[in-house]
C-alpha cells in the first residue's frame, strides 16, 4: 500500500477512534454531579503523576459512604490478580489492578473527572478477584509467573505502589 | 541534511526528552498537542499530525536502538519481508520500510486503542509525553513476546536471574540501568572497575556452554519448574567469577546465550522433522516459485515482484480473516525465500503453529497464493524461472 494510502487508512481509523471516545464522553457528561456508582472510571489530580485511572468496583455493604476502588491502566502487562478488559468492551482496553484495591470515602472523588464506564460483567469479575485476594487464595503457578516478570514488577513498584500511596496521602490531608 | 543525519538529530532530541520526562521538566510536546487536537469537532492539522508522526518515528527508533533491536532482523518484531530496519522498498507501491510498517501498528496501539487513556490523563495534567513513552515500551515488549518468544524468554529468564543475584548482594550494578538492560554493567565487587567489562573477549564462549545444561528447559520448561531453571542460571552466573570474569556487561551475556539457544533450537527443529512433509508438497511448490535465483534475477527485481504480489493480495475479494492469513503466510514465504540459512520450509503443522493459522486453512491459502502468483505459464512465474 502506498504511503498516501496508509495515511488515508490511518485517518479513517483515527476518526472511528475519536467517534468511539466522543460517544463515551456524551454518556459521562450526563452523569456529572450524580452520585458515584460502581462501574465508573475516574482520574484524580492526586495521582496524576502515575498515569492511572481509578475504577469504582463496589459500595461497602455496611458503610455506604465507602467505595472499593482499584487502580486501572492501559499497560498490557497482566498479573495474577488483575482483570483484563478487552478492547471491544466498554472502557477497554484496560487492566484493573485488583490487588491494589482499597476502600475510600466517596468524598475523595472529583465527579467532574469521571472519564468512563465499565461493563457490569467486568466489574463483577473485579469484585470476584478482590474477594479471592481477601480470602488469601493463592494463584496457580501459571499465574504467579506473570507477577515475577521484571517488567511487571517494575510497573508495580514504579506506578501502582506510589499511586496508591499518593491516594492514601491525599485522603489523610 | 540527509535522511539518516536528520533522523539521528530527532533521535537525540527524543533521548533528551526522555531524560526531561524522568526529571519532570518536560514541556507540552508533539504527542500532547496531537491528542489534544483529536476531537469530534475538528481534526488535527497536517502540521500537528506530521509533528506527532516524526516524534513517534524518532521515539520508536530510539527504543529499538536502546533494546539492541535495531540490529536484529525486523521479523523478530513480526515485520516480515525486510532484511533490516534501514532497508528501503524499491517498489513504490509498498510501505517504504520495515520501520514504517512498525510505525503504523505502533500508532494504532497507542493513539487509537488507548485514546481514552490518553485523553483521561489530559484531564488532570498538562502533558502526556511520558505516558506515550510508557505505552511505546509496552508495545515493543508485547511484540517481542509474541513474535520472538524464544529470544524474549531467554532475555526474561536471564534478567530475573541477574536481578535476583543483585537483590541478594551477589552481583552489583556498576553502571547503566539498575532494572538490568543491555548496557548495564555488573560486577562481583562494587569497587571493581566498570571498564574491565569491555575486555571480556572470552565471555561469549563461556556463556554458550551454559546451554549444555540449560537447554531445552531454557526454552520450554513448564511454568511450574521455572524457578528451578532460574536458580540453575544464577549458579552459572556466579561461576563466572571462578572463570576469571569479575565484571561484565549484560548485553555480553544475553547476546551469546540467545544466539546459541536459537542455533541449537533450530537444529532440534530440523532433527524433529521440520522439513517439508506436507501432503501434496504445497509449501515446497510455492516456495520454489518465489525462491530468488541470483543468477537470473537481480535482488531489486525480486523486491519489485514480491511487492506486486503483496499489492495483488490486498485487492483480493476474500474475507478479512483470509486476508490476514494470506498476508502472514506471504510475509513468511518472502522471508524464507531470502534466508539462505533455511533450505526447507517447515511442515504445515509447524507453520500453523508459527504463524497462528489453522492448519486446515493452509492448503486453501497456498492455492490462493498460487493463483495470485500466476500459473507456471504466467508472466510473473516466467520472470522467475526464465
Amino acid at each position: 500500500m502506498s504511503p498516501a494510502g496508509v495515511r488515508a487508512r490511518l485517518q479513517q481509523a483515527t476518526r472511528r477512534a475519536v467517534r468511539r471516545y466522543a460517544a463515551v464522553q456524551v454518556m459521562v457528561e450526563g452523569l456529572i454531579d450524580t452520585p458515584l456508582e460502581p462501574g465508573e472510571l475516574f482520574v484524580l489530580h492526586a495521582t496524576a503523576a502515575f498515569d492511572v485511572e481509578w475504577a469504582v468496583v463496589a459500595r461497602h455493604p455496611a458503610h455506604s459512604r465507602l467505595l472499593l476502588v482499584m487502580p486501572a491502566d492501559g499497560c498490557s502487562l497482566v498479573g495474577s490478580s488483575d482483570v483484563e478488559i478487552p478492547e471491544s468492551a466498554p472502557g477497554g482496553p484496560l487492566v484493573l489492578r485488583c490487588r491494589f484495591g482499597q476502600w475510600l470515602g466517596d468524598s475523595s472523588f472529583e465527579t467532574r473527572t469521571r472519564v468512563g464506564v465499565l461493563d457490569p460483567g467486568d466489574v463483577a469479575r473485579a469484585r470476584l478477584a478482590w474477594s479471592e485476594i481477601e480470602k488469601g487464595d493463592e494463584p496457580g503457578p501459571a499465574r504467579w509467573e506473570a507477577d515475577e516478570g521484571p517488567d511487571y514488577q517494575d510497573w508495580v513498584t514504579e506506578i501502582l505502589v506510589p499511586a496508591c500511596m499518593a491516594l492514601a496521602d491525599s485522603e489523610e490531608t | 541534511m540527509n535522511e539518516v543525519a536528520s533522523r539521528d538529530v530527532v533521535v537525540r532530541e527524543w533521548a533528551k526528552r526522555g531524560q526531561e520526562h524522568k526529571s519532570g521538566s518536560s514541556s507540552r510536546g508533539a504527542f500532547t498537542r496531537y491528542v489534544g487536537a483529536l476531537d469530534s469537532w475538528d481534526e488535527p492539522t497536517n502540521e500537528t499530525f506530521n509533528e506527532m508522526w516524526q516524534a513517534l518515528r524518532a521515539a520508536l527508533t530510539f527504543e529499538l536502538q536502546r533494546r539492541s533491536l535495531w540490529t536484529s532482523p525486523p521479523s523478530y518484531l513480526g515485520v516480515y519481508g525486510w532484511e533490516s530496519w534501514r532497508q528501503q522498498s524499491g517498489h513504490t507501491g509498498c510501505t517504504a520500510s520495515a520501520l514504517d510498517e512498525l510505525l503504523v501498528d505502533c500508532y494504532s496501539f497507542i493513539f487509537l486503542k488507548r485514546l481514552a487513556r490518553l485523553k483521561a490523563q489530559l484531564e488532570v495534567k498538562p502533558e502526556i509525553e511520558g505516558l506515550v513513552f510508557l505505552y511505546l515500551r509496552n508495545y515493543l515488549h508485547d511484540r517481542r513476546k509474541h513474535y520472538d518468544p524464544l529470544g524474549f524468554r531467554v532475555f526474561e529468564v536471564l534478567r530475573v536471574a541477574v536481578r535476583g543475584a543483585v537483590a541478594a548482594g551477589e552481583l552489583h550494578v556498576l553502571s547503566g540501568d539498575s532494572k538490568i538492560l543491555n548496557q548495564t554493567i555488573l560486577a562481583f565487587d562494587a569497587g571493581d572497575n566498570p571498564r574491565v567489562a569491555f575486555e571480556q573477549s572470552h565471555l561469549g564462549a563461556i556463556v554458550e556452554r551454559w546451554n549444555d545444561d540449560l537447554l531445552p528447559d531454557l526454552v520450554n520448561a513448564p511454568r511450574a519448574s521455572r524457578r528451578r531453571l532460574i536458580e540453575r542460571l544464577r549458579r552459572h552466573l556466579l561461576d563466572l567469577e571462578a572463570s576469571g570474569v569479575r565484571v561484565f556487561r549484560f548485553k555480553d551475556i544475553i547476546d551469546p546465550l540467545k544466539q546459541d539457544a536459537r542455533a541449537r533450537w533450530a537444529a532440534i527443529f530440523e532433527l524433529d522433522g521440520g522439513a517439508c512433509t506436507s501432503p501434496g508438497g504445497e509449501p515446497a511448490a510455492v516456495a520454489h516459485r518465489i525462491q530468488p535465483d541470483c543468477r537470473l534475477e537481480e535482488v531489486e527485481s525480486f523486491m519489485e515482484f514480491t511487492g506486486s504480489i503483496a499489492d495483488r493480495l490486498e485487492l483480493l475479494d476474500v474475507p478479512k480473516k483470509t486476508h490476514r492469513y494470506l498476508r502472514r503466510l506471504w510475509c513468511f514465504l518472502r522471508t524464507f525465500a531470502g534466508d539462505e540459512r533455511m533450505d526447507r520450509l517447515p511442515s504445515n503443522r509447524k507453520l500453523s503453529s508459527l504463524l497462528g493459522i489453522p492448519r486446515d486453512r493452509l492448503p486453501g491459502l497456498y492455492e490462493i497464493l498460487r493463483q495470485a502468483i500466476g500459473d507456471p505459464a504466467g508472466a510473473i512465474s516466467a520472470r522467475i524461472s526464465a
